[in-house]
Order: structure tokens, then C-alpha cells, then sequence
């Protein structure tokens, strides 16, 4: 057992106790902090805040009887604090407090923080900018206006005056199409944070962004955080709920950690994903919750126009010590990945109460540059999950989705616009209550699954299990309880798998190469 | 002569003809009714007038979805009729206007499943050698404010195809004044659309406008052409 460093600011430390479990302890802690101030926790991350800037602290951990080998940490140096109050905000829940804020952010020094103190400060869109640190303190909520009129609009495309090229701003699943700016927008910028206790809430509801979600009015429902052709942005301790659409979306953007956020959204809000980093590269997410109405990570790399164009997969990711609940997917890859997926792991993470665990959606027409590779589990507790593991090429969610094309198990010629998927690994997992199946994976008969392991996994079904669909695609009946379902899959790893109380076979494979035990 | 009383006249003369062809004067200006459709000043004349066409005939075609679009759901079960008559009797010889109709049926009602067939057949309508870029650039600017843009690979390719029609047609030293409406009509939307960019095209559109509205009673001039240019100036 180790206190780890994962992230520090000028007033904020994150730590990290290592083989205390799985996003939570297995027993409550302590942490004392300059042998002053004790906290209990019962996370395996833990922010400590109203640290001081420039200053060494020395944290020390106490788990049960045993003192653990205190952590020394000194604090960013910070040059001024620029008080959102001071600029003209009220913070009083009724007036416009975009321009105040606005302002402060416009006037920050390098080295220096945005600080919105505790209030409820109503906004549309605010804007951040380079070298920026946003803090929002306990008690503090941005919170959204909902009057689509007030918002910006990000066109989609816009030509240059040559005609040659074009320069995107707006996009919506996948396709650059116009959309509202987030509500926190960050676009061409770097080295930005967003830290704090406070709360960033899109305040969506059924009367206003959820209400005929899938219609576009005037444009497409905004980000709750839009963060465009970034570099070195962290979101730390935050709170961000109610998202008019996806929630937090990074964009062509690199070098993004996610460290002890909460992602709140309602169950059955639309469209409401909770972490969706789109043709991104190096992004971490640790100690972040999610529970939402779509899916909690879904990884994407730009639907076929953009995946085509700019052929920017996204890669290097982490995913680590975190809680996903109540979404359609846990962690999705897909469907918009035209430019492919590559270098994923998720571990030590808890997965509760969603429709999948690993979920990936795609289908034909994806093009040749979806290409998903090397996408890791390991490390996972399930709990309530209907199907853990759901690989899906025949995804039919498009608005061309039910075509014969998208849906036959014949197969067809393998040309630009056909997907692969190579090697997915799922190791170190126990799904515990499960309803619906183990696993259910389908290849293209064309382009098989080059290679899927299962090791070390444990399944039992709950008392009382439910029927449901594993996976939207034509052909994929209402089912309970089954075993592992593999089609078309070149090699099919099996080592150590436990299957208890499925019905019928625990695996039945169909135009599978080769099975490994 | 103010918009509204060209427009009212042209209605009131409008007469049933059994030429039925995609592209002729009474199927643009259904059409250019329709493109008012929110015009209150025409009340429902359009309206009255999709109802008196046999169902069959194509040139109500197009027109029919903004009654559509109205609430009228009856209309729907003509439009489908016709599309049932022309899958039986695809004519190849259809002109482009025809596309805009295959564009906004697959949008409205086909699940949008033949979009790669109707977008084949704006291909194959852009390398007729005989091609009129006024009209085409009609039909494709309509077909772009039909499509699904969910399914941009299409929206996209649409796009280009007007961009490339824009360029030969400003290459072509006199247009006739129909096809001056066209192109005033067609050039004007796709700057509204963000198409184009206006910066460099809408002070072409609007000349073009006016030079057409110097001469609106012009023999020469298809008064369908001639409404459809008005309802976006009238946006403009």
C-alpha cells in the first residue's frame, strides 16, 4: 500500500492509496495532512482542498493500525486570484453572469486562477483561454441558462476564402454539423484547469434540450464541456450535471486527464454520455464517477467524413479507479470511429447497474480507418450489469442503419468501407448479477474479430434475471441468461472462465477460427 | 409589381396541363408556392391547387410535401402513390428536377435507405454533356436542404456537386432569363445555407435577382422559376 501523488494545483492536491480497492476502500481511512487537519475517506482518490499555494504539505494516510509512508507535495506557485465577484458577478441565481465571468477569465495573468466563489451564477457560454486555472469553490454552480436564443452557434464547416479548405467548429455525433457552444468551451487553447468543489449544471430537463431531443432547432444541442483542439487541460474535483447533450467532449485535443469528477446526468435523459473523447490522444481518467443516461466513456474518432478526412484515431487511454453507473454502456467504443480506436485500458474501475460493461458499436461503412485495436479490460468488478462484454458490428442506430448492407450476416466483400477489429483482451473480471448474457460478440463475417480473451472471468446471473436485447442489431433476439455468444472471431481465447447458472451452452461459437484454453 | 400580386396572379391563371414533365413551368411553380409556403400573404393557394392535380402527375410531385409539411396528412398517401407509379415506370429520361423529388421522398418517407442511388443519380445528371447548370444547381441546392445531414458523406457530396456547377455556369457567357431566376434562386439559398460563401456569391445572386425582376413580364421567362427566385429573395 502506497499514498500516490496524482495531481496537484496551487490549492489542490490529489492522492491516490494504492491495493485499497476499486474506487472505493475496502475500509474507511485517514489522511492527515501536516500532522494538522485529518480527513476520512473512503475513496482509493481523494482531492484535498484550500491548500495554500507554494507550500509543502506532508500527507500521511492511516489505514486500520498502520501508518502509511507519508507523501511530501508542495503546491503550484500561484500570482493573483481574480474573484468572478469582483467583475461585476452576482452569483445570485437570477442575473446573466456570462460577461462578468467572461471578463475575469479575458483578464487572468499566467499563474494566477479564475476563482468563482459560492453562489449560483447564471450563465449561457463561457469561453476559456490558455494558461488559465478555473476554480469553482464549494457551494459554487455555474448553471446554464436554457433559452436556446441566448447561446452561440458553432457552424459546422466554414470555407476558406480560397475555397480549398475548411476550417470546423461545430459537430454533432460524429458529423461537423452546427451546434451551440458548450457551455464551458475551450477551443485552440492550452494548459487549462477546471478545479474545485463546485458545480457545473446544464440545468436540461424535459421541457427544454431533452424535449424532442433528435430534432435539430436552430442547431444541435450543446456540450456541457466543449474542449476543441486542446492541449494539457485537467478537470479536477468538479461536479457536472444535467448536460444538454454529451457531457464532457473533448476534440481533436491531447494530453486530458479527468481526476475525480462527477458526472451526473437523469437515467433516462438523452442523448447524456457522460466522458466522449473524439479523435483525441493521451487522455487519463481517474477516480472520476459517472452515472447517466447514456453511455458513461464512449470513445469515438469522427464519424466516415471526418474519420476519413482527418484519420485522427483515438489513442493512448486510461481509464483507472473509476465508478460507472445506470448508463447504456459503461465504457462504449463507438459508433462514431471512423479513424479507429488503439491503445485503450480500463482497470480497477467498478461497473454497476448499466445495460454493458464493454460495449462496442460499430458497423459496415465505417470505412478502412476504423480500425479498433488493443482495447484492454482488466481489473473489473460488475454488478448488475445486464451483458457484460457486447461486441456489435451490425450497429443499427444510424439513420441508414436497417439497411441490408449494415445488417446481413453474409458476407460482403471486404472494400474502403469495411471496419476491423483486432485484439480485445478482458482479464481479472467478476460480474456478479448479471441478466441478459456473459457476453454477446459478432465479427463481420468479411473482416473477423482478429483475436478476443477472456481470462480469469467469473459470471452469475441474478436470482431474478431479466430479459433484454444484448445489442442493437438486427437479429439479436430478447433474451435471459445466456452464456457467451461469439461470431465470427479468428482466435477465441477462453483461459479460466466461469460461467454459474447461465441457460443452454456456456459458449457457443459460430464462425470461429480458433478457440484457446 | 410587388411579390405577393405576381404571384397571386400566376396562381389564378394556373392551368392543369397534362404535360406532365418534372422540370416544366407548372411543376416549379408548385414549387416556388411551396418555397412561400410560409409566406402568409398567399394564404393556402397552394393548398388548393396540389388538390386538383391527379396524383400521378409528377409535377405535383415536389410541391406535395409542403403540403405535407402543412399537416395535411392525405397528401401523403398521394405522394406515395406517384412514388409507387415511377418505381414501376423509372424514366430514365426524367430531367434534374426529378432528384429533388428522389431526395426528398428518401428523407420524408424512404428511411433513407437509397440515398447512395439517389446520389448516383445527381452524378449521373452532373456529367450529362447536355446538362443545364441553372436547373442542376436547382436541383441540387433543393436536394441539399432535403438530405439528411446525420448522413454527411451525402450532404457533402451534394455540395460539391453545386460548387462545381457554380464554377462551369459562371464560365458560360449569356444565360436566358429562366435560367438567370435559376441561377438568382439556387445561388441566394446556397449562401443562406452556408453552402457557398456569401462574401463572394451573394452580390452575384442578387444581380442576377434584379436583372430578372427588370424584366419579369418577359415571355422568355418560366413564371415558376420566376416565384421560386422571389421566395428567396424574400429571405434576403
Amino acid at each position: 500500500m502506497e499514498l500516490k501523488l496524482v495531481a496537484k494545483t496551487a490549492r489542490c492536491v490529489v492522492v491516490e492509496l494504492t491495493e485499497a480497492g476499486k474506487y472505493f476502500t475496502t475500509e474507511e481511512y485517514e489522511l492527515v495532512i501536516n500532522d494538522s487537519v485529518t480527513i476520512r475517506g473512503n475513496k482509493v482518490i481523494t482531492s484535498i482542498y484550500d491548500l495554500k499555494p507554494d507550500r509543502e504539505y506532508v500527507i500521511k494516510a492511516v489505514w486500520g493500525d498502520n501508518v502509511i509512508k507519508p507523501l511530501k507535495v508542495r503546491t503550484e506557485k500561484e500570482f493573483v486570484t481574480l474573484n468572478v465577484k469582483d467583475f461585476g458577478a452576482y452569483g445570485n441565481g437570477e442575473h446573466d453572469d456570462t460577461c462578468a465571468i467572461q471578463a475575469a477569465i479575458m483578464a487572468c495573468p499566467p499563474d494566477s486562477r479564475v476563482l468563482v466563489p459560492k453562489g449560483v451564477y447564471k450563465i449561457t457560454s463561457i469561453f476559456l483561454k490558455s494558461n488559465l486555472t478555473l476554480e469553482l469553490a464549494k457551494g459554487a454552480v455555474l448553471s446554464a441558462f436554457t433559452d436556446r436564443t441566448k447561446f452561440p452557434i458553432f457552424p459546422g464547416v466554414i470555407d476558406s476564402y480560397d475555397e480549398k479548405e475548411e476550417y470546423n467548429i461545430g459537430t454533432w455525433e460524429g458529423n461537423p454539423l452546427d451546434m451551440f457552444s458548450g457551455i464551458v468551451t475551450a477551443i485552440n487553447a492550452e494548459n487549462i484547469v477546471i478545479t474545485g468543489e463546485g458545480t457545473i449544471d446544464g440545468c436540461a430537463d424535459f421541457n427544454n434540450w431533452w424535449f424532442e431531443p433528435k430534432i435539430r432547432k436552430i442547431a444541435w444541442r450543446p456540450r456541457l464541456v466543449f474542449i476543441s483542439h486542446c492541449k494539457n487541460v485537467m478537470l479536477q474535483g468538479i461536479t457536472v450535471q444535467n448536460s444538454p447533450s454529451w457531457t464532457l467532449h473533448p476534440y481533436f485535443s491531447e494530453n486530458l486527464s479527468f481526476v475525480d469528477v462527477k458526472i451526473k446526468n437523469p437515467f433516462n435523459s438523452h442523448n447524456t454520455d457522460g466522458l466522449d473523447p473524439e479523435s483525441c490522444k493521451n487522455v487519463e481518467v481517474i477516480g472520476t464517477h459517472i452515472s447517466v443516461g447514456d453511455d458513461c466513456i464512449a470513445i469515438k474518432s469522427g464519424k466516415i467524413y471526418m474519420g476519413r478526412k482527418l484519420k485522427q484515431p483515438t489513442e493512448n487511454m486510461t481509464v483507472r479507479q473509476c465508478c460507472m453507473r445506470d448508463g447504456h454502456g459503461a465504457v462504449t467504443v463507438g459508433s462514431e470511429i471512423a479513424a479507429g480506436v488503439k491503445n485503450v485500458k480500463i482497470q480497477d474501475c467498478l461497473f454497476m447497474n448499466t445495460d454493458r460493461g464493454l460495449r462496442v458499436k460499430t458497423r459496415r461503412g465505417r470505412g478502412e480507418d476504423s480500425v479498433l485495436d488493443n482495447i484492454a479490460f482488466e481489473n473489473i468488478d460488475m454488478d448488475n450489469v445486464m451483458t457484460p462484454f457486447v461486441v456489435n458490428s451490425f450497429y443499427f442506430c444510424d439513420p441508414d442503419g436497417k439497411t441490408e448492407y449494415v445488417s446481413s450476416k453474409n458476407p460482403i466483400p471486404v472494400d474502403d468501407r469495411t471496419p476491423s477489429i483486432k485484439r480485445l483482451t478482458f482479464k481479472n473480471i467478476d460480474a456478479r448479477n448479471c441478466h441478459v448474457a456473459a457476453a454477446y460478440i459478432t465479427g463481420l463475417p468479411e473482416r473477423k474479430i482478429t483475436r478476443l480473451t477472456f481470462e480469469n472471468i467469473n459470471v452469475t446471473y441474478a436470482k431474478e434475471a431479466k430479459s433484454g436485447v444484448a445489442a442493437m442489431m438486427i437479429g439479436c433476439d430478447e433474451a435471459s441468461r445466456k452464456g457467451i455468444f461469439a461470431m465470427n472471431v479468428e482466435e477465441l481465447v477462453l483461459k479460466n472462465v466461469n460461467i454459474e447458472g447461465c441457460e443452454g451452452e456456456p459458449v457457443t461459437a459460430e464462425n470461429v477460427d480458433k478457440i484457446s484454453k | 409589381m410587388k411579390v405577393d400580386k405576381y404571384v397571386r396572379q400566376v396562381a389564378e391563371s394556373f392551368q392543369f396541363d397534362v404535360n406532365d414533365t418534372w422540370g416544366n413551368e407548372n411543376s416549379m411553380i408548385l414549387q416556388g408556392l411551396g418555397l412561400m409556403h410560409n409566406y402568409e400573404k398567399l394564404g393556402r393557394v397552394l393548398e388548393n391547387l396540389i388538390k386538383q392535380v391527379p396524383y400521378d402527375r409528377k409535377y405535383a410531385g415536389i410541391a406535395s410535401f409542403y403540403v405535407m409539411e402543412k399537416g395535411e396528412t392525405e397528401v401523403k398517401d398521394r405522394i406515395k402513390g406517384l412514388m409507387n407509379t415511377l418505381n414501376a415506370h423509372f424514366d430514365e429520361e426524367d430531367d434534374e428536377m426529378a432528384l429533388i423529388f428522389y431526395t426528398k421522398y428518401e428523407t420524408k418517407l424512404g428511411g433513407k435507405e437509397h440515398y447512395q442511388d439517389v446520389m448516383n443519380r445527381y452524378k449521373a445528371a452532373a456529367e450529362r454533356e447536355d446538362i443545364n447548370h441553372a436547373y442542376f444547381m436547382t436541383a441540387v441546392i433543393e436536394g441539399i436542404e432535403s438530405i439528411d445531414q446525420a448522413i454527411y458523406e451525402y450532404y457533402d457530396g451534394l455540395k460539391r456537386l453545386f460548387k462545381t456547377s457554380l464554377r462551369e455556369l459562371i464560365l458560360e457567357d449569356e444565360l436566358d432569363i429562366t435560367d438567370k431566376a435559376l441561377a438568382a434562386f439556387s445561388i441566394l439559398k446556397a449562401c443562406r445555407l452556408k453552402v457557398i460563401l456569401a462574401e463572394k456569391y451573394e452580390k452575384a445572386g442578387l444581380d442576377l435577382y434584379e436583372q430578372v425582376m427588370g424584366d419579369i413580364q418577359s415571355k422568355d421567362l418560366n413564371k415558376g422559376a420566376a416565384i421560386m427566385m422571389m421566395a428567396e429573395g424574400l429571405l434576403h
